[in-house]
This record gives C-alpha cells, structure tokens and sequence, in this order.
C-alpha cells in the first residue's frame, strides 16, 4: 500500500493480511503512532459485539466428544510462559504450534529405540500429557521383554510400517496398556527431510474409518524420529490402521497430505 | 458469568480435564454459530472450534485478565482462526452471503442471555444499514477481507475503503446504542 502513510495499514492489520515485512513494519509504528493506538481500540470496541449477531446453530452429531478428545490427545505447551505472545494481536494466533513438534536428537536405530521409548514412558503418567527427549542414555536393550514380564504393562500390539509407493522410510508402532490406559509409540527412520513448515503426523484409524491425530514429529538430520502419546479419545474404538502423513503444517487435524507409511493393526 | 469463565480458566491452567468440559459446553454453541456465521460451513466451523478450545488447553497463559473479557478474548480468537481458514482454504471468500438463508431460526430458551438480546438488536440495526454499509461490514469484520479486496469486490477507490468501514461500524454502534436506549425507556 501506499508507502507515505503507515497509519494506512490498520485494518489490514487488524484482519492480519499483512505480509511479513508490513506487519513487522506497522508493529513499529504502532507502538509510537498514538491515532493508530486510539484506531485499534476503537476499532475493537465497535466490533465487539458482531459475534453476537451470528444466529445460533445447531453443532454437528458427536462434535462435543469429538472435539474432546483430539484436544486431550495434544501435548501440553510449557514454554509458553517464556515467549509471552500477544494473543490477542490476529497475526499470532494461527500460527502452527511449533512448540507441539517434538524433534529428537541422536537415537539408536530400530529396536533400541522403541525399547527407549516404551520404557520412558512407563515413566510417565498418561494423564498428565507429559513429553520427553531421548538421548543415548536411555534405558538398556532388552527394557522390551522386562517390561512384559512385570506384567504391569503390556505391549498390545506391534507393528512395522512400509512406505507406500513413492516414498521412502520404515517405521515400528507399539501399542501399550498401561494400568492407567493405552499409549502409542512410534520410531520412524528413513524419513524425506522436511521443508517449510511440514511435519510428519502419526494417525490412529478405526474400524468405521474415523481418523484420530496421534502425534506430530520432525526428523532429524539422518531422517529418524520418534513419538509417544496417551490414546484417550473418548468411546470405544476398534483400530484398524496406523498411518504416517506428510502435512503442509504440523497443525493438522484431519490428514491432507500423502500417506507416507502405514499399517494394518 | 465473566467470574465463572476466570474460575474455569484457572483450573484448565492446572489441567483440569473436567473444567475444559464445562468452559467447552458454555461456548459450544456460541462459538460453531460465529464459526458458522463466518464460513457457512459446517465442517469447517468444527475444525475451527476444535482449534480454538486444542489453544486453549495446549498453551498455558494464552489467556490473562489484561486481554480483556474472556468471553471477547474467545471470540476474537475464533473469528482469527476462521478468517485463517477462509484465507488458506480461499473459498467463496468474496460471495457475498445470502443474509436471509437461515433468518427464521430463533434462539431457544437455553441460549446465553446475552447472546439472545443482544443478537436480535444486531441483527435488526445491520438490517436497517444502507447495503453497502452492510457489504463492508461482512466482508470486512465477518469474512476478514484486506482493504485492496474490498475495494475490488465492491469496485469502490482503495483510498476509500477504509473510511467507508469505519463509518459503517459507527453508525451500526450507534443504532444499538439508540436501540439498548428505546429498550430501557420501554421496561420503564
Ligand atoms: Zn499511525
């Protein structure tokens, strides 16, 4: 836009249309252009009731526990409190949270490391959404078979994932029940390196064809990664498919990208 | 109701699955109407809503009293995020809606009160503005246009856009201010 008033920016701010540059750029002018402070609130005050005006609808069937559960399959953020974001500002509030990608470091390849991470997470409560970094540190070879003889917890199923056609990696998928419920663990390698703000996504798929986000992860450098997650999405399910995306961004809620790897459960 | 929002948030700070549910189950309606309202799609509004509440229960301190009032702060973050969704999906963002399509459906007794009052007055003083002052108000507030696509859709001056919005909204604010007035003057 005209490049002799900043002042010209505000709404286009306030609908977040504006590129990086400008947004940056107007930010800057903001904090010390008092009419555009006084615009922005004003501006603020004058919309706030429209939400109101929406007439109300009916949600979908079955959204509330929908909903319910995917939300309850996330992990918590706590870095959160370091960055202090400025919500309320349109231009954060979409962004993918970055935070919720967890990117592993060095792992050992294969068995070792789904031992690493079955054994990490008896370490963890399922219900407190808990996440963790490997390291070579991890628990020793063999944490597989101990962990089934104290039958405390107990490795429901295992399996491997192969690519589908086009794409590369291999990946191993455990399902634990743990006294306090079940958990998903899931080692890829082989993995395409990412760009921009892609993602790999785990997908729980059930009988009835219902898809359920289990986690989001990043390789590392030589194309491993890893996740661990509670599964307590509400009602009964009968799995039937486990399956690793490609999305556009780590936010995905319903898969959009290509299948990478996948298997029956 | 703004206390029992903050006493909510607290406990879903403190990961309160059962206080999510409830704070869930007050704006459950209110905010797949607006998402609703904003797309006119159904699907989409349940995504949105899904991501506003996976916010609010991912990022500790999304919310504090400095925001303003919760129930505001929620809606600015759903309107956000689906404008979002309009943006990235691009579709029909510059079909000007069928304003009359759903128009009979009358709030039921369970609806938040203030939703109720306060969306009739809306509704009926967005109704009485001048058809243009009600294109800018959709495709700027509701479908979160930039000023150039305004100014193209409506086939009005860029320079003019942004006038032309603020007046819409200030006639609009004050026709409810008028309108909450005759309200008061008539329980008199
Ligand atoms: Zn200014």
């Amino acid at each position: 836009m005209n490049e002799h008033n900043t002042c010209d920016l505000l709404l286009d701010y306030f609908n977040d249309c504006l590129n990086e540059i400008d947004k940056t750029k107007f930010k800057e002018h903001l904090a010390s252009c008092n009419e555009c402070q006084v615009e922005l609130e004003e501006l603020q005050m004058l919309t706030e009731d429209l939400p109101l005006s929406s007439e109300p609808i009916e949600p979908n069937d079955g959204m509330k526990n929908r909903i319910l559960s995917s939300v309850f399959a996330q992990p918590i953020d706590n870095e959160i409190n370091e960055q202090t974001p400025e919500y309320l500002q349109t231009s954060e509030v979409s962004k993918p949270n970055e935070s919720n990608v967890r990117s592993i470091g060095t792992m050992r390849r294969n068995k070792g490391l789904i031992q690493s991470l079955l054994a990490a997470s008896l370490l963890l409560s399922l219900s407190a959404n808990a996440y963790f970094y490997l390291n070579d540190e991890g628990p020793n070879e063999g944490a597989i078979d101990t962990v089934e003889e104290e039958g405390t917890d107990e490795v429901v199923n295992r399996v491997e994932l192969a690519a589908t056609e086009g794409f590369s990696g291999t990946a191993q998928a455990a399902m634990i029940q743990k006294e306090s419920g079940m958990a998903l663990v899931v080692q890829a390698s082989d993995l395409n390196q990412l760009t921009g703000s892609e993602a790999y996504q785990v997908w729980l798929i059930d009988k009835s064809g219902s898809k359920f986000r289990a986690g989001t992860f990043l390789p590392n450098e030589n194309g491993e990664g890893a996740v661990s997650f509670p599964i307590d999405y509400k009602g009964e399910h009968d799995w039937d498919t486990i399956a690793v995306t490609l999305e556009p961004t780590p936010t995905s809620e319903q898969p959009q990208g290509d299948i990478i790897l996948a298997s029956k459960l | 109701m703004s206390e029992r929002d903050l006493e909510l948030y607290e406990r879903i700070q403190k990961q309160d699955k059962h206080a999510l549910e409830l704070l869930y189950e007050r704006y459950e309606k209110l905010l797949f109407s607006f998402s609703f309202r904003v797309t006119r799609r159904r699907e989409l509004s349940e995504e949105i809503v899904q991501e506003v509440f996976i916010k609010l229960w991912t990022k500790p301190g999304i919310y504090d009293e400095s925001k303003g009032k919760f129930s505001s702060w929620i809606l600015t973050v759903t309107r956000n995020t689906g404008i979002d969704y309009l943006r990235k999906k691009n579709e029909n963002m510059y079909e000007l809606e069928d304003r009359d399509a759903l128009k009979n459906e009358e709030p039921s007794v369970e609806e938040m009160v203030e939703w109720k009052e306060k969306g009739k007055e809306i509704r009926s003083a967005i109704s009485q503005l001048a058809l243009e002052q009600q294109q800018m108000v959709e495709l700027f507030y509701f479908k979160g246009l930039s000023q150039q696509k305004i100014a193209d859709t409506l086939k009005i001056p860029l320079g003019t856009v942004k006038g032309r919005i603020r007046l819409a909204l200030k006639h609009l604010k004050k026709d409810l201010a008028s309108a909450e007035q005759g309200r008061d003057r008539g329980y008199e």
